[in-house]
C-alpha cells in the first residue's frame, strides 16, 4: 500500500510537470536613466502601456513599478516598494500586464497591502483571479437607482441621512470628530446584513489601523471584512493605488451580484499622495499644487460605486469616502471636489463633539441626495416627522435663548427637541438594530418621552430597548420582516411602551411639562 | 540656453554626415573643443549613447545581444545571427555574444529594445510559480 501511494505521488508530480508548458514571450526592455524619490525614468520600453507593470532587475532581486508617464523616448515610472539598490543602467522589463490585484473569496478576513500581499502574518492570498486596478465604471444601461438601505446602525444617520446600497456618502469633518468611528460602526453593523466590507486605510498611522483591526476582530466583523493598508510610512505610489485596489476587490463581489461596502479613509491623504507622485513625475501643478487631474482622480474612483440592475447581477458597491478638513474649511479644493462627486455628505462638527453630542453629526448641513427611497417604510414613517421636529427645534433653540416667556406650543416643541437631541446621542461601537431604532423614534414622536426628564432619556431608551427585546420581540420581528409600521403594530408597540413606563419611577408629573 | 546631450548628438551626426575620414577627424576635434568651452565634457557619455542610437536609427542598424551560459560554437553562432537577420527586412543586425553562467542554460536574446528570455533559470522560476498555485 505504501508503495502504491509513493508511486501515485511520483506519477502526479510527473503529470504536473509534463503539463507545464514554458512559454517564452517576447518582451520589451529598457534601462534606468534616473532614480530617486520613488520615481524612475527608463529609456527604451518602446511598446510600454499606460499603468503597465515593470520589473526592475537589481543585483539583489526584482523591484516592481508602474509606468505612469509615456514620453517620446523615455518612460516615467513609480516604484512600488523600497528603492533598494536600484541604480542607473539597471535593466527594466515590461511585463505586458496592467497593474492588477488578486481578488476572490480568499481576501475576506485579511489585512493586505494595496498589491494584495499579506500584512497580517498569514499565508499569501491564494487565488487565480486577478482584477485590474483601474477599470472603467459601469455604464448607464447596467445601472439602477438606489432602493435598498444600508443599515449603519447609527441613529442619527439611519433616520435623518439615510444611505442606500450603491450610494456614495461622504463623511467630512475636522480631525478628531469621529469620522472613522462612524465608518467602523457601520462595518460592525453589517453582520448578517448580506454585505461584504472593505476598509481602505490611506496614510493612516499603523497603530490606529492595528487598533481598528483588533476592534473589528473582537466584534466578529472580520468574517466579512477586508482591510487594505497603505500606511503613513509606505511610499506615495502605494497610497495612490490603495483605493483603486480596494475597489477592484469590491468589483469581484459586485460581479457575483453581491453587495459591498467600501470605506476610503481618507481621500485627503490620497490626494496629497497623488500630488507627491505627480510633482515628482514633473506634471504641471495647479491650484494648491495639485495636478490638473485631481478631480478625475476621485471622480473615476467614486463612479465605480454603483447599483446594478437585476439583468446585470443586481450587485452594488456602496462607498463611504472620508475627507478631513482643516479648521472646518469645507470650501477648500479637495473637499469641494469630493462633495460635488458624492451623493451627499455627513458633516461632523467639532463644537457638537465637545458639547457631548456624539456622533457629532450636524443635521442641518448633512444631506443624502438619495433621500428616503433608501429607508424601510417603517423608518420613513417616523423619520419624516423627526426631521421636521429637529428643524423646528434648531430654529427655536437660537431664538429661545433671549427670553423665558414663551407660549405653550413653543415650549412643547423645545422640550421635544431637547429629548430628540438626547436620543441622537450614541456610544461608539454600539450600533443599533433598525426595528429598535424605529420603536425609539416612535415613542418620541408620539410624545411618550415628553414626561421623561431630559437627563434620564438615555437611561429610558436603554431600558426601553431591553424591555422590548425581552417582552415584545414579536413586534420587533414584525417590523424587521415586513418593514412596515401598520396600525396593528403601532398599537402593540404603544401598549409595550406604556407597560414599560409603568415600571419606571422617575417620570415627571404630566402637568410639569406645561 | 542649455544644450541637451541629445541635441549635441544630433548636431554631431548632421555635421559628420557624408564626410571623409580626414574631415571627420577635424570635426571631432572641434566638437571636443566646443564641449570643453561649454563645460559639458562630463556629458560625453550621454552624448555618445545618443549618438550611437541616432546613428543606428539613421543607418538601420539594430544592436543585438545574445547571452548564453556557455560560449557557443561557430555553427550555432552563425545560426543565431542568421535568425536575427531574418526578423525584420532592411535592418542590419550587429550581434554580440556574451556568456553569463547565472542563467544556467538556454539563451537570452536582446534585439533592439525587445527581449526573448528563454533561459533555464527563468523557466525553472515559471515552473515554481505554476506549481505553487
Amino acid at each position: 500500500m505504501a508503495n502504491n501511494t509513493k508511486d501515485f505521488v511520483v506519477e502526479q508530480l510527473k503529470k504536473q510537470i509534463d503539463n507545464f508548458k514554458s512559454e517564452s514571450e517576447e518582451k520589451t526592455f529598457g534601462q534606468v536613466i534616473q532614480v530617486g524619490d520613488g520615481i524612475a525614468r527608463v529609456s527604451g520600453l518602446s511598446s510600454a502601456m499606460m499603468s503597465e507593470m515593470l520589473e526592475f532587475k537589481t543585483t539583489s532581486g526584482s523591484i516592481f513599478g508602474v509606468a505612469l508617464n509615456l514620453d517620446e523616448d523615455s518612460v516615467g515610472a513609480v516604484l512600488l516598494g523600497e528603492i533598494g539598490d536600484l541604480k542607473e543602467g539597471d535593466e527594466v522589463v515590461a511585463l505586458k500586464r496592467i497593474l492588477e490585484v488578486p481578488v476572490g473569496e480568499n481576501v475576506t478576513g485579511r489585512v493586505l497591502n494595496p498589491l494584495g500581499q499579506p500584512l497580517d502574518g498569514k499565508e499569501e492570498v491564494k487565488t487565480k483571479t486577478f482584477y485590474p486596478v483601474e477599470k472603467i465604471a459601469p455604464g448607464v444601461i447596467t445601472r439602477e437607482s438606489v432602493s435598498q438601505p444600508v443599515q449603519t446602525g447609527i441613529k442619527a444617520i439611519d433616520a435623518m441621512i439615510p444611505v442606500g446600497r450603491g450610494q456614495r456618502e461622504l463623511i467630512i469633518g475636522d480631525r478628531q470628530t469621529g469620522k472613522t468611528a462612524i465608518a467602523i460602526d457601520t462595518i460592525i453593523n453589517q453582520k448578517g446584513q448580506n454585505m461584504k466590507c472593505i476598509y481602505v486605510a490611506i496614510g493612516q498611522k499603523e497603530s490606529k489601523v492595528a487598533g481598528l483591526v483588533a476592534k473589528l476582530e473582537e466584534s466578529g466583523a472580520m468574517e466579512y471584512t477586508t482591510v487594505i493598508v497603505a500606511g503613513a510610512s509606505d511610499p506615495a505610489p502605494l497610497l495612490y493605488f490603495a483605493p483603486y485596489a480596494g475597489t477592484a476587490m469590491a468589483e469581484y463581489f459586485l460581479d457575483k451580484g453581491e453587495d459591498v461596502l467600501v470605506v476610503y479613509d481618507d481621500l485627503s491623504k490620497h490626494a496629497v499622495a497623488y500630488r507627491e507622485v505627480s510633482l515628482l513625475l514633473r506634471r504641471p501643478p495647479g491650484r494648491e499644487a495639485y495636478p490638473g487631474d485631481v478631480f478625475y482622480l476621485h471622480s473615476r474612483l467614486l463612479e465605480r460605486s454603483c447599483k446594478l440592475n437585476p439583468d446585470f447581477g443586481g450587485g452594488s458597491i456602496t462607498s463611504l469616502p472620508i475627507i478631513e478638513t482643516q479648521a472646518g474649511d469645507v470650501a477648500a479644493y479637495i473637499p469641494t471636489n469630493v462633495i460635488s462627486i458624492t451623493d451627499g455628505q455627513i458633516y461632523l462638527e467639532p463644537d457638537l463633539f465637545y458639547q457631548g453630542q456624539r456622533p457629532a453629526v450636524n443635521a442641518g448641513l448633512s444631506v443624502s441626495r438619495v433621500g428616503s427611497s433608501a429607508q424601510i417604510k417603517a423608518m420613513k414613517k417616523v423619520a419624516g416627522k423627526m426631521r421636521l421636529e429637529a428643524a423646528q427645534y434648531r430654529e427655536l433653540a437660537a431664538f429661545a435663548q433671549f427670553g423665558s416667556d414663551l407660549d405653550e406650543d413653543t415650549r412643547g416643541k423645545l422640550e421635544r427637541g431637547k429629548r430628540l437631541m438626547e436620543i441622537l446621542k450614541q456610544d461608539q461601537y454600539n450600533p443599533m438594530d433598525v426595528a429598535e431604532q424605529v420603536s425609539v423614534y416612535f415613542s418620541l414622536i408620539k410624545g411618550y418621552m415628553d414626561n421623561v426628564p431630559v437627563d434620564k432619556i438615555s437611561e429610558f431608551e436603554a431600558g426601553l430597548r431591553e424591555y422590548l427585546v425581552d417582552t415584545a420581540d414579536k413586534v420587533l420581528d414584525k417590523i424587521r420582516k415586513t418593514g412596515q409600521l401598520g396600525e396593528e403594530i403601532e398599537k402593540e408597540l404603544e401598549k409595550a411602551i406604556n407597560d414599560y413606563k409603568d415600571t419606571l419611577d422617575y417620570l415627571q408629573a404630566e402637568k410639569s411639562v406645561e | 540656453m542649455k544644450v541637451t546631450p541629445k541635441q549635441y548628438a544630433q548636431a554631431l551626426l548632421d555635421v559628420v554626415a557624408g564626410k571623409g575620414e580626414v574631415e571627420v577627424l577635424e570635426v571631432v576635434k572641434d566638437f571636443a573643443k566646443l564641449l570643453k568651452k561649454n563645460n559639458q565634457a562630463a556629458q560625453l557619455e550621454k552624448i555618445l549613447y545618443y549618438f550611437t542610437r541616432l546613428h543606428d536609427k539613421q543607418t538601420g542598424i539594430v544592436q543585438s545581444k545574445v547571452i548564453t551560459a556557455k560560449a557557443l560554437d561557430e555553427e550555432l553562432m552563425a545560426e543565431v545571427t542568421n535568425y536575427l537577420n531574418g526578423i525584420e527586412k532592411g535592418e542590419k543586425v550587429e550581434v554580440s555574444f556574451n556568456v553569463n553562467k547565472k542563467i544556467l542554460g538556454g539563451l537570452v536574446v536582446k534585439y533592439g529594445d525587445r527581449i526573448l528570455d528563454n533561459s533555464l533559470k527563468t523557466r525553472l522560476n515559471q515552473l515554481k510559480t505554476s506549481l505553487l498555485k
